[in-house]
């Protein structure tokens, strides 16, 4: 079922990343190839040459590069709340919660996927960038991306987990919206807004205290000190999913009030 | 013996108003009963509950002796009174869609009713109208082989001749010893199909008899004793 939930997930919410992608890549090609070609077309010959309306268009397409770029950071993010909330709370709700389909497996095969293209987003505008400054790089200097060191998987490790927690936070926070009589969204930012507030209150005593000094020891300690700490920090991390999973789990499975 | 669809002291609170009060309410096997009452009864809130949509502020639903579940909603096929699809999927996804979550959906059957009522199964939901959404809906919903037909409001947005068809077609798809529990506030239209009535007023039973016994007992029609019951 798990299996299913997904591939329905993926149907749904691709249709609307992969233009953006293809987007993406697209631009990063077009303005890649106007730089590489040499001659009069890239943005430095354009200069060089005080050529003001080639200076505009190389810009203009380079501006509307980033905004792509941009644009599909936001969309990833906003997708992942919104696919959330109108799949379980919205009309889409009365055909998702009366499926014969656990909870978990609901809250699953909505997290996968949105993980899956948070990762797809980060990768594709990483192509695009190298895309871009194909020419200039040094393509043997990457090769040290192939070394890995515990700390390097550690810090990977650090980076997917708070990509979970995060996700995972707007769907607790929009569960815990949907406790509200009314103004549910209203309570939802409140909820989110208390999540975060209280997360750095917590952070702010963990690592910046006196007696542990783990922030010290991440930045002065020795490499057994980093370790430690990026440790601590996952922990952290993960202590705060599995409290959202908690959550949304709860409410979803003993609180649901569709309107 | 468990009842198909069995309500304990049911109540739900909204909070600017009951909408159901202290529910007690049995459904047996192989009944066709309309659940009906004015605009604000709590017929969709009772439909609603069973379907575990809504949280009871009090009392229980039991659906074949279990409270709404995965083994419920294995059973329980549901029309809501809203268009529940997404809008990107086209006819025959959606039924690819049930086909994949419900065991006992009869995607045979669902393609036949789809031919008779003109639908092409690469029709997008977004293009469709209201009335062939309800269609879609009504088709997916009855062609599944369940215990129990939650159908909320199934011909209140469609014109009179398809109205027929659909009531035909509830008729003629559910199994035998399955429950239909149809809410609807047009009873002349569906009154000959029914075997028991159950009438809901401000979140209360008025009445639960046997249609027989409101034509031979009461020597009246479901439409007339509703007319009675409701006066304004």
């Amino acid at each position: 079922m798990l299996r299913k939930i997904m591939k329905y997930e993926f149907l749904a919410t691709g249709r609307l990343f992969l233009p953006a992608y293809i987007a993406v890549v697209a631009l990063a090609l077009f303005n890649g190839i106007l730089q590489w070609a040499g001659g009069d077309s890239g943005l430095y010959s354009a200069f060089a040459r005080a050529d003001n309306w080639a200076i505009a268009t190389n810009s203009l397409l380079m501006i509307v590069y980033f905004m792509v770029v941009f644009a599909t950071a936001v969309l990833t993010t906003v997708l992942i709340i919104r696919r959330f909330y109108t799949s379980l709370f919205k009309d889409e709700g009365y055909l998702t919660n009366t499926l014969p389909v656990s909870v978990d497996k609901l809250l699953l095969g909505k997290l996968l996927p949105a993980i899956c293209w948070s990762i797809i987003s980060f990768i594709v505008v990483t192509i695009s960038v190298l895309i871009l400054v194909a020419q200039w790089i040094v393509w043997q200097d990457l090769l040290f991306f192939l070394d890995w060191e515990l700390m390097d998987v550690l810090s990977l490790l650090s980076i997917v987990v708070s990509l979970v927690t995060g996700i995972l936070a707007f769907y607790s926070a929009l569960a815990i919206g949907q406790l509200a009589k009314r103004r549910k969204i209203l309570l939802a930012i409140g909820a989110y807004i208390g999540i975060v507030f209280a997360v750095s209150l917590i952070s702010t005593f963990l690592f910046f205290n006196t007696n542990t000094s783990l922030i010290d020891r991440f930045i002065f300690g020795t490499d057994q000190d980093i370790i430690n700490t990026t440790l601590i920090s996952i922990g952290f991390s993960l202590a705060q999913a599995v409290m959202h999973y908690v959550i949304a789990r709860y409410i979803l499975k003993n609180k649901l009030n569709l309107e | 013996m468990s009842y198909t669809l069995e309500c304990q002291t049911l109540t739900k609170h909204y909070p600017q108003s009951l909408a159901l009060n202290q529910i007690n309410l049995q459904l047996g096997k192989g009944k066709i009963v309309g659940l009906l009452g004015p605009n604000g009864s709590g017929k969709t809130t009772l439909i609603k509950l069973a379907n575990g949509l809504l949280t009871p502020t009090q009392g229980q639903v039991l659906i074949n002796g279990q409270p709404p579940g995965i083994e419920t909603k294995k059973v329980v096929a549901y029309l809501p009174e809203r268009t529940y699809l997404p809008d990107w999927m086209t006819a025959g996804k959606a039924m690819a869609y049930f086909q994949d979550f419900y065991e006992n959906f009869n995607m045979e059957k669902a393609e036949d009713m789809l031919v008779r009522l003109g639908i092409a199964k690469q029709d997008r939901i977004k293009t469709m109208s209201k009335g062939t959404r309800e269609k879609i809906q009504l088709i997916l919903v009855m062609s599944r082989e369940a215990d129990l037909y939650l159908l909320d409001e199934p011909i209140g947005g469609v014109d009179p001749a398809a109205r027929d068809y659909i009531l035909d077609t509830i008729i003629t798809n559910y199994r035998e010893d399955a429950t239909v529990l149809i809410s609807t506030h047009l009873i002349h239209d569906i009154e000959h199909v029914l075997d028991e009535v159950v009438f809901l007023n401000q979140g209360r039973i008025a009445l639960h008899e046997s249609v027989k016994q409101i034509q031979t007992e009461r020597e009246t029609t479901v439409d007339a004793l509703f007319r009675e019951v409701f006066r304004c």
